[in-house]
């Protein structure tokens, strides 16, 4: 197998899909910063070798794989990082169909995203710095995919969590950009902790965190529900589950062709990739997948419900693609790591594309709120708005965009657990989905202002064509369904299920008939489900907001507070006690050497009388 | 024995002293450039040890004389996996405190670098000596110039700062100097050289009694110069105090002697010493991860939110040591190299900063990103290598110490873990808070490091990632002398 992979050289693409990022982000941050336009260019240029290395490397691999009958082996090429003696650690490239499959996605979405930017940071004074930490974002996403063990995921775990901080914080002028920036970064860096732990734990007890090896741990049930929970940790912090989610609808402040790329394509399903790739160890512990479906399915009841009563457009996408993250979650938790990929990578085109076509409004009406730029004429935006709405159409899951099929395969999974209550939930919240998306159509879709001088162009086209593109692999990567299963488990899986796609295809036109009342036409700003008491809460966030406020303020910088007091008046209070007890016994000792001749005799002949009875004494 | 490399590298910055002491007054210039030059010799020097180190590790470069018969003072220098990085790390940071005070420092410049120079002098003395009578002279020449550095070029109470450093540290010694001679008239009063008094101890075990009782004079000496809680407030009073040069020398540099201390006499003569308070130990330098962290996120003046950090970060440090097994020394002795790097960066940073503001308050601050961009980047390099990023140094040591930590007391190192998010949220919210956000119209007038600073920060920066990305540099240099130094531990 070995020998085919370096005949076909896949090794040599491996590099080449790694390196030129990473190249792109020294050379940019060191030579190109005061030069955009080269910047860009080197960005660019990095961004397509990747992208042309990484289609190579699928037709080659997928080649590979067609000729054989089950799933082609993992082959990883790897060299000594660091060595304790107790354990060795290396780094280096895994290649296998989700390497591969993941890859795609990253470098797909990255490419597209640098394309689009040059329309979208048009003007803006720190372009370079932005390609920079776009290459570095890509880079280390890339590494992480391809990563061959638990700790060079780690690794470039962390880095891509600098890269969504240092982007979202890229407006660093606007305070909400910098506080949102801080809050992404700690509180994922809070989840990581469970992640670091469960990698600790790992090599503490089996000394071996890579992946291939993941099958053959023979972890006892307890031990594999402990690590997996301890990783599932990290998981909920990146992939921005219930309750750290909190963080993604702020990450928002960043400017939209982040927002697409990293906090709905990329770097938030790295959480789920993840899963898949350390599935043997989840699926050692049934206590383990429940915890999981039931942190997914959570997740996206209650991002669905947010996502409902947002107003700004961004904010609707983003609370959506919590609610899908979740979907991927819980299919994983139904054990089917199939379905979880597949959203994942049906999911990163159509909801980059609606990132990408939000950022396309806002860049033309200067405005978040979605009753603003229908104002303006949102609508008049043809290519803009018809990608909108063949986003919304997958997103809600509708026959036969590429969203219905992944969802069908992750109800079919949910069903296929024999939880009514799951399967209710996960069901119920497929009509929410229909009915924020379409919510927003709708109201894109009013008439705009007589007054509004915009006139009806659209944006240029290297914003336009990545819609294009994402909106065509929109309507046809759910047909890929069987090639996608083949491919990934070396069985074809896959197929519409009508027990189940037909209830939830109900589901998603009730949705799509409530929103349409609610908000086609007139110039209402809320529907229906607005005037319900109880939207209440998900527009309060849920209060999850306030509560970490409380936690920070009260209880952290309390703490903090405390020990800082502690410090000064007890630790550094008992030194300067003691400097002041010396310097207190020296002033009364001094008060002793008054200069009178008498007074030292009479103290001498004292002394001297004692001491002598005292020998007198110890003599007899 | 002939007089070798390492002899050099101490003698090379007594001579710069010499030729400063005979320059004239105000010739700032040449007064700079000849101790640069006096610092480029040591790096040159400590490149070479480095590179011809021998991983297999041993005594090596040894330098070995009789000096006082008497007493068995010997003049016996060597330099071992663990020192051999140390002196990098002394000559790399001693060359960039030079660089980055370079227009910081206006007046008495003459006596600034006659100063700085003693200090590294007695530095790189200790990092080298084999010899306890050599030792504790270096120690102290170490110690004492910060004195003069901080109340005269200091700020901020610096007379009390200066006094407290001083004496806090001066106490410390004494308690070594108590363990040092309780260990050389237990030897029979023979020799002060290390290696001899450890053959002797080998021959003539002390009592339990002994080794618990001078293990932890021996410890607390150190420890006090390692910032061990709850001996640390002179630490972050003097880096507040200190001028620039001299709190990256000082939280970069001399803190590790402390550490480094604990290792070479307290671990190296008595190593039941450490196995039998190693609880204490880790109890200790927990709470110096947690509380340094805790109270770290209250300062309100950037040097002292560093101090606190420096005071978790060598928390590290002493929690590694703890655990008694090799990923706690190993990850130890990094945090070591990868804390003197990072902490002199974010000095340097600060430095640069308050020459121009003449303020370090960070709620002062507000937007100076737009000033200062190469400050505000090179300074968050530095948080982020404080809050453990990988792909800087700091990384693979914390994760080395608490790898050995969870091998050794898993609920321990889960707490511990806690001080690295509470790193990473107060130097973020320090980021925010000075750097980020809508610019003050009041620092319009900042203006950015300049290109000898830069050059400072490009070595600083450089060598936390080349060891981040490639650890083996540290580790294969360190690997064997550390076993070494475990295997007397675990094996007693």
């Amino acid at each position: 197998m070995v020998e085919t992979f370096e005949a076909l050289k896949i090794p040599w693409l491996m590099d080449a899909i790694f390196y030129p990022y990473f190249a792109a982000f020294a050379i940019i941050i060191l030579f190109l910063r005061r030069n955009e336009k080269l910047a860009m260019a080197v960005s660019l240029l990095a961004s397509s070798t990747v992208l042309a290395s990484t289609l190579m490397l699928f037709t080659r691999h997928y080649g590979l794989a067609a000729g054989h009958s089950e799933v082609l082996p993992p082959v990883s090429y790897t060299l000594k990082w660091l060595s304790t003696g107790s354990a060795t650690f290396e780094f280096g490239y895994l290649v296998d169909s989700l390497t591969v499959l993941m890859l795609i996605v990253v470098e797909v979405v990255s490419f597209l995203v640098q394309v689009y930017s040059i329309g979208y940071m048009h003007g803006d004074k720190g372009r370079a710095r932005f390609y920079a930490y776009l290459s570095l974002f890509s880079g280390s996403m890339t590494a992480l995919v391809i990563s061959p063990n638990l700790l060079q995921t780690y690794i470039f775990w962390e880095l891509v969590g600098l890269c969504s901080y240092l982007l979202i914080g890229f407006w660093w002028h606007k305070p909400e950009a910098a506080a949102a920036a801080k809050k992404a970064f700690v509180m994922t860096r809070f989840g990581d902790l469970g992640l670091f732990l469960g990698l600790l734990m790992l090599l503490y007890t089996r000394g071996n965190v890579a992946f291939t090896d993941f099958g053959a741990m023979g972890l006892s049930a307890g031990l594999a529900t402990c690590i997996s929970l301890l990783i599932f940790c990290g998981v909920v912090g990146k992939s921005s589950q219930f309750p750290l989610h909190v963080w993604l609808p702020d990450a928002m402040e960043g400017p939209t062709p982040v927002s697409a790329l990293i906090h709905a394509a990329t770097m938030v399903v790295a959480g789920v990739y993840l899963l898949s790739r350390s599935a043997p160890i989840f699926m050692a512990s049934q206590t383990a997948l429940h915890v999981i479906f039931l942190f997914g399915a959570v997740t996206a009841f209650v991002a669905a419900t947010m996502a409902c009563v947002q107003r700004d457009i961004k904010k609707v996408w983003a609370y959506s693609t919590i609610s899908q993250l979740g979907y991927m979650v819980l299919a994983f938790g139904a054990a089917s790591s199939l379905s979880s990929m597949f959203h994942l990578f049906t999911h990163a085109f159509y909801k980059a594309l609606l990132f990408l076509a939000a950022g396309s409004f806002i860049h033309h009406a200067g405005s978040n709120d979605l009753f603003d730029i229908a104002r303006k004429g949102g609508r008049r935006m043809w290519i803009t708005f018809g990608t909108t709405v063949v986003g919304a159409l997958a997103l809600a899951g509708i026959f036969p965009f590429s969203g219905f099929y992944s969802k069908d395969a992750i109800l079919v999974a949910v069903q296929a657990m024999g939880s009514p209550v799951g399967y209710g939930l996960v069901m119920f919240t497929g009509f929410l989905t229909a009915y924020y998306s379409f919510r927003v159509v709708f109201i894109l879709c009013r008439r705009p202002d007589e007054h509004s001088g915009h006139g009806s162009h659209d944006s240029p086209f290297v914003m336009t064509g990545p819609l294009l593109i994402l909106a065509i692999a929109t309507c046809f990567v759910g047909r890929w369904e069987h090639g996608f299963g083949a491919y990934y488990l070396g069985a074809s899986h896959g197929g519409v299920h009508l027990d189940v796609a037909i209830p939830a295809s109900i589901l998603a036109i009730l949705g799509l008939i409530l929103a349409a009342v609610s908000f086609a036409g007139g110039k209402n700003e809320d529907g229906v489900v607005d005037r319900l008491p109880m939207m209440e809460i998900p527009r309060q966030k849920y209060y999850l907001d306030d509560f970490y406020y409380w936690v920070t303020q009260k209880i952290v910088l309390g703490c903090s507070r405390l020990c800082a007091y502690v410090d000064r008046h007890f630790v550094d209070g008992s030194v300067n006690g003691v400097a002041e007890t010396v310097r207190w016994l020296g002033d009364r000792w001094s008060r002793l050497q008054t200069g009178r001749i008498q007074q030292y005799l009479n103290a001498l002949v004292f002394m001297v009388s004692v001491l002598g009875l005292g020998i007198y004494l110890a003599v007899m | 024995m002939d007089v070798g490399v390492l002899t050099a590298m101490w003698v090379a910055p007594m001579i710069g002293v010499l030729i400063l002491i005979f320059l004239p007054r105000g010739a700032d210039l040449a007064v700079r450039l000849v101790s640069l030059a006096a610092a480029s010799v040591t790096l040159v020097l400590s490149f070479y040890v480095y590179i011809k180190f021998d991983p297999r590790g041993g005594f090596q470069f040894v330098e070995d004389m009789m000096w006082i018969d008497y007493f068995g003072v010997r003049y016996h220098h060597g330099a071992d996996g663990l020192s051999v990085p140390l002196l990098m790390l002394t000559s790399i940071v001693i060359f960039c405190g030079i660089l980055s005070s370079w227009d910081g420092i206006k007046q008495r410049v003459k006596e600034f670098h006659i100063l700085m120079l003693l200090l590294v002098a007695g530095v790189f003395g200790v990092f080298m000596s084999l010899d306890a009578v050599f030792f504790f002279i270096f120690y102290e020449i170490a110690v004492l110039p910060m004195y003069l550095l901080i109340i005269v070029w200091g700020s901020t109470r610096k007379e009390y700062s200066g006094m407290k450093l001083t004496l806090y540290l001066l106490f410390g010694s004494v308690f070594v100097l108590i363990g040092l001679i309780a260990l050389y008239v237990h030897t029979g009063m023979k020799t002060t050289d290390l290696l001899l008094m450890k053959e002797l101890l080998i021959a003539n075990p002390p009592s339990d009694l002994f080794v618990h009782t001078v293990f932890p004079l021996l410890f607390v000496g150190f420890g006090m110069l390692a910032a061990l809680w709850p001996f640390h407030t002179w630490s972050p009073d003097g880096h507040v105090a200190a001028p620039t040069a001299a709190s990256m020398l000082h939280a970069g540099v001399l803190m590790k002697l402390g550490a480094f201390g604990i290792l070479r006499v307290g671990v190296f003569l008595l190593p039941e010493g450490l196995r039998y308070w190693a609880d204490v130990i880790v109890a200790l330098s927990l709470v110096n991860i947690v509380y340094g962290a805790f109270v770290a996120m209250h300062q309100t003046d950037f040097k002292f939110m560093i101090g606190y950090s420096s005071v978790s970060h060598m928390g590290v440090v002493m929690f590694g040591i703890g655990m008694l097994n090799y990923e706690g020394f190993v990850g130890a002795a990094f945090q070591m190299f990868a804390h003197g790097v990072m902490t002199a960066l974010f000095f340097a940073c600060v430095g640069a900063i308050y020459d121009r503001a003449h303020t370090r308050r960070i709620d002062a601050f507000g937007g100076i990103y737009e000033r200062m961009p190469v400050v505000c980047g090179v300074f968050l390099c530095g948080g982020l290598a404080g809050l453990g990023l990988p792909g800087f140094s700091g990384f693979v040591a914390e994760f080395l110490v608490f790898w050995g930590a969870f091998k050794a007391h898993p609920i321990v190192a889960a707490v511990a873990l806690v001080g690295l998010v509470l790193t990473a949220f107060y130097v973020l919210r320090a980021f925010q808070r000075a750097f980020y956000g809508t610019p003050n119209p009041k620092w319009s007038h900042l203006t950015d490091s300049s290109a000898i600073q830069n050059v400072a920060y490009a070595i600083l920066v450089g060598t936390m990632l080349l060891y981040g990305i490639y650890p083996r540099l540290f580790l294969d240099v360190a690997e064997t002398d550390l076993r070494r130094l475990l295997a007397m531990v675990t094996a007693a």
